[in-house]
């Protein structure tokens, strides 16, 4: 059967970005590999589309992440863009806030290995066990224990960090 | 009795054990609510996935617009209804586009100008500016070095400009007329590895150029003789002993009756015209100069000035492929720019909108064309950085 692209497009892009914005941790960036996987995806019919998507963008980014240095800045021109702008202060420290986790998060994600990252980003884009198994190889029988597992040690590294940052100051 | 695994823990918690197994997922439901252990291990793999989903969220939520999908097709180079664009064209496609146009251009050229000691051509560049003075006057004007670097090159490179001699034009020239040096000795003794023929060089690009003494002429340009007829023009009279050299000025080639002509009667008339690839031709003309042919091209370049290039018909030959060409393109040696031998040879300074003066010079050796062009250093770049292997 045809494969409606247009269709699965509207119904994937948001899950296929979140899933790159973890990747490379560059919205842009995330939104650039989407639409270059789209492309790429309109030469092929697969079987399950969303996996195939999200199996093609994870390969993109794989090379992405071979060449690119990653772009922590954007997340410290946050916190510029907060104290620039002069936002009202009662907002100002949750902005600041909320770039400190996601910049933690992203340090957190980094040590862990690339399949416990890859099943947790799989799982917050959305996909089922199933397609998390399709996309990354694994017996479906095991996802659960593999997300079990990349989630203790997502908080383990998260709370390593913070730990650090408590003593060390930074 | 056996207890229920971390990954049936979390599966149960996401929802999807029933998808799974519907047995295993009936029997865990079964256990948790007859085992206090189990149900203490989900509450805590509970606040496990909770706290997971949380931190993911805070980093990976982003407000994402969805753009249309025609932009998909458009990045595709598609039209809305699947067929292809016509606009679309792999890059690469562009690139071996580009190089038959160099191979087309050159290799014209090159059979246009057969070797360097059959004198078969040089190029002069010309100046335009919309409403610049006379180029020569210009010439004496500046003082400064200038330092390019070529950004776009393969290599890190820079052509330079040395200081303008304070000597005038005519001076420098009456200079060169005491020296009765053929063109080749001239060569020999500045150290410049023209090769003759395609398939001679040797040199690649270089990381460095090597500068010409100063105040010696740039390879090529042969000292006018010592007979020279007073208040001769310097050109001409470097013509006379320079086979090679146009051997005008240009205020001179600037007066010659040029006709516009297209470009096929163009290469027909030299045997094969030059021209930079991708760079859009504004005029091809011709002019017949004391029995001599002449062909003009005038291209607009992204900077704004216009690279004019008037080549010298000569006799026809094959010596060289193509790819023989490309091969010695890629690895013609950047020169050194000499304002003075730039003066001497004919090549003038323009000055471009902004009102920079700028000199420019590039020696595409072997290919037995040499091209002084006089832009702006951020054209030459761009015009440089065409004058490669794609």
């Amino acid at each position: 059967m045809s494969v409606n692209w247009s269709e699965v497009y509207a119904q994937t892009y948001k899950d296929l970005v979140r899933f790159l914005v973890g990747k490379v941790w560059d919205r842009e960036r995330a939104q650039d590999l989407a639409q270059e996987t789209f492309v790429r995806a309109l030469r092929h019919e697969p079987d399950n589309p969303r996996a195939w998507l999200f199996s093609v963008a994870a390969n993109l980014a794989r090379d992405e992440a071979r060449t690119a240095v990653r772009r922590r800045g954007h997340l410290t021109l946050l916190e510029n863009e907060a104290e620039a702008e002069g936002t009202v202060e009662s907002e100002a420290p949750a902005r600041l806030e909320d770039a400190e986790t996601r910049r933690q998060v992203e340090r957190a994600m980094e040590r862990l290995s690339e399949r416990d990252r890859e099943v947790l980003l799989l799982w917050s884009a959305g996909n089922s066990y199933g397609d998390i198994a399709e996309i990354t190889k694994l017996a479906p029988g095991a996802i659960g224990t593999t997300l079990a597992r990349a989630r203790a040690r997502l908080l383990a590294a998260y709370e390593g960090l913070e730990n650090d940052v408590a003593r060390h100051g930074g | 009795m056996s207890h229920v695994t971390e990954g049936e823990l979390h599966a149960y918690i996401d929802g999807v054990l029933g998808a799974l197994d519907e047995a295993a997922n009936e029997r865990i439901v079964a256990h948790i609510e007859a085992c206090d252990d189990c149900r203490g291990r989900l509450e805590a793999a509970t606040e496990v996935r909770d706290r997971a989903s949380t931190l993911l969220d805070a980093s990976l939520s982003t407000p994402v617009e969805v753009p249309p999908f025609e932009d998909v097709l458009a990045r595709a180079g598609l039209e809305t209804d699947g067929t292809a664009s016509a606009d679309a064209r792999p890059p690469r496609t562009r690139r071996l586009a580009w190089a038959a146009s160099i191979a087309v251009a050159l290799g014209a050229g090159w059979m246009a100008n057969a070797s360097l000691r059959d004198a078969g051509s040089s190029l002069a560049m010309g100046e335009r500016a919309d409403s610049d003075p006379p180029a020569p006057r210009a010439v004496a004007e500046s003082n400064a070095r200038e330092r390019l670097e070529l950004g776009d090159a393969p290599e890190s490179t820079r052509i330079e400009t040395a200081p303008t001699s304070p000597l005038g034009r005519e001076e420098s020239t009456q200079r060169l007329a005491a020296r009765d040096e053929p063109r080749l000795e001239a060569e020999r003794e500045t150290g410049d590895a023209l090769p003759r023929r395609a398939g001679e060089s040797s040199a690649g690009f270089r990381s460095s150029v090597e500068p010409p003494p100063r105040n010696r002429p740039a390879s090529g340009v042969v000292a006018a003789p010592p007979t020279a007829e007073p208040g001769a023009s310097a050109a001409l009279q470097k013509a006379a002993e320079d086979p090679n050299a146009v051997g005008l000025a240009p205020e001179e080639l600037e007066e010659l009756p040029w006709r516009r002509v297209e470009v096929i009667e163009a290469a027909e008339w030299v045997g094969g015209i030059l021209t930079l690839p991708d760079v859009d031709v504004e005029e091809y003309a011709l002019a017949d100069h004391e029995g001599r042919r002449l062909a003009r091209v005038r291209q607009r370049l992204p900077g704004g000035e216009t690279f004019e290039l008037v080549q010298l018909g000569g006799p026809p030959g094959l010596d060289a492929s193509a790819d023989e060409v490309l091969d010695d393109l890629r690895e013609a040696p950047r020169r050194m720019l000499d304002r003075d031998a730039l003066v001497r040879a004919g090549a003038v300074a323009t000055r471009d909108r902004s009102g920079a003066y700028s000199m420019g010079w590039i020696d595409v050796g072997g290919v037995q064309v040499r091209a002084s062009a006089a832009v702006a250093p951020d054209s030459l770049r761009a015009l440089i950085s065409r004058v490669r292997r794609p």
